[in-house]
């Protein structure tokens, strides 16, 4: 019963000083990304699915995904599952070439029965490559917008954050050429 | 008057090579700083920043944004001045307890100095407007491309990344940096 109480009081602590805990963390989703042979935007994800239905959008599924967090030190993601959806507007690039509205949405699920959850939505410009050799870059930015993880050795539901979301990608028919980052500031 | 015309050929043809050595892709840098309007209830209807996707859309405006150089940088389109008109589509907002980031698209009109010529420039524009997350500032990100409608005068063809801030007191100030061919 004092086990419990302590652990209460300390639950009761974190979330009640949660707007002042908040974390600075990179969530980073690698991968292999090739584009749907269909010629329409994602629709199994709600936000990728927000590319306006009129407009000439793809859909880009990463996968062999992973996504794990790199700084801070505070929040722990176990291995899982990741799904990576990306809605890219053809008919809305700035130029030729240019750059293009995404709508993109990563899901994580933690393998093995754990709790662990994430869910992130970002919107970017996918433009093409500044230089001969270099790849596609995102530029935008997002939110964790649902989560349960591992907070300082605390499993925390109800996580969220903000931040900006950057990345390259290289058209490639094997191996890792996606890369995603949001850096954002969690709030537990 | 065959020498003549021989070197009226030479004289035309060097001059055509000049032309065609003078096009160059290069990065090109420009900042667009400004004060932008409080947002209005509707999507901007100026081009590029006519869409509203959640069909949830407000339009801040910036008149009269001045257009500069980057030290040290070749220019995009030399220094002037620029309207811009970026719709957010808040209906398709990223929603935290942190804050939310919100897409927008927009054109930058710009009337500047290039090479001692006047010059005009429409940019496309997309990205997100963030609530501040690591500093006190409202970040934005993302792309633009220059437009071919209306042609550009005087300009270049290109494209690339935008960065900088809009503020909630409507400080807004943008770097520009693209692969730019004049």
């Amino acid at each position: 019963m004092r086990k419990l109480i302590v652990l209460l009081a300390i639950a009761i602590v974190a979330l009640g000083a949660s707007p002042v805990l908040a974390i600075n963390a990179t969530f980073t989703v690698t991968g292999h990304f090739g584009v749907t042979t269909t010629t329409s935007k994602c629709t199994s994800l709600a936000y990728p699915a927000m590319c306006p239905s009129g407009d000439n959008c793809v859909c880009y599924t990463a996968t062999k995904t992973s996504l794990h967090t790199a700084t801070g030190g505070l929040l722990t993601i176990p291995p899982g599952t990741t799904t990576v959806d990306v809605s890219v507007d053809n008919t809305r690039n700035t130029s030729h070439p240019g750059c293009k509205p995404a709508w993109g949405e990563i899901q994580y699920t933690e393998t093995g029965g754990g709790p662990d959850t994430a869910t992130i939505e970002f919107f970017a410009s996918l433009c093409s490559p500044l230089g001969a050799t270099l790849p596609l870059t995102f530029s935008g930015g997002g939110a964790l917008t649902n989560a349960t993880l591992v907070v300082d050795g605390f499993p925390l539901s109800g996580i969220t954050g903000l931040g900006t979301a950057t990345g390259t990608y290289s058209p490639a028919n094997t191996g890792t050429n996606l890369t995603l980052n949001l850096s954002a500031v969690v709030v537990p | 008057m065959k020498r003549f015309a021989i070197g009226f050929a030479a004289l035309w043809f060097a001059l055509g090579a000049t032309r065609v050595l003078a096009v160059t892709s290069a990065i090109r840098y420009a900042t667009i700083t400004g004060t932008a309007s409080a947002p209005s209830g509707s999507q901007c209807t100026q081009g590029y920043a006519n869409l509203c996707p959640s069909g949830s859309c407000s339009c801040v405006q910036v008149p009269g944004a001045v257009v500069g150089r980057v030290s040290g940088k070749p220019a995009i389109d030399g220094t002037g001045t620029a309207d811009l008109f970026l719709t957010f589509d808040n209906g398709a907002a990223t929603v935290s307890a942190a804050g939310d980031c919100t897409p927008f698209f927009g054109i930058a009109r710009l009337t500047t100095t290039r090479l001692g010529s006047p010059s005009s420039e429409t940019l496309n524009l997309n990205g997100v407007h963030c609530a501040p997350i690591t500093t006190a500032d409202s970040p934005i990100l993302g792309g633009f491309g220059i437009a071919t409608s209306p042609a550009p005068v005087n300009g270049g063809k290109g494209y690339g990344k935008v960065s900088g801030f809009l503020d909630p007191s409507g400080s807004l100030s943008l770097t520009l940096h693209g692969l730019i061919t004049e």
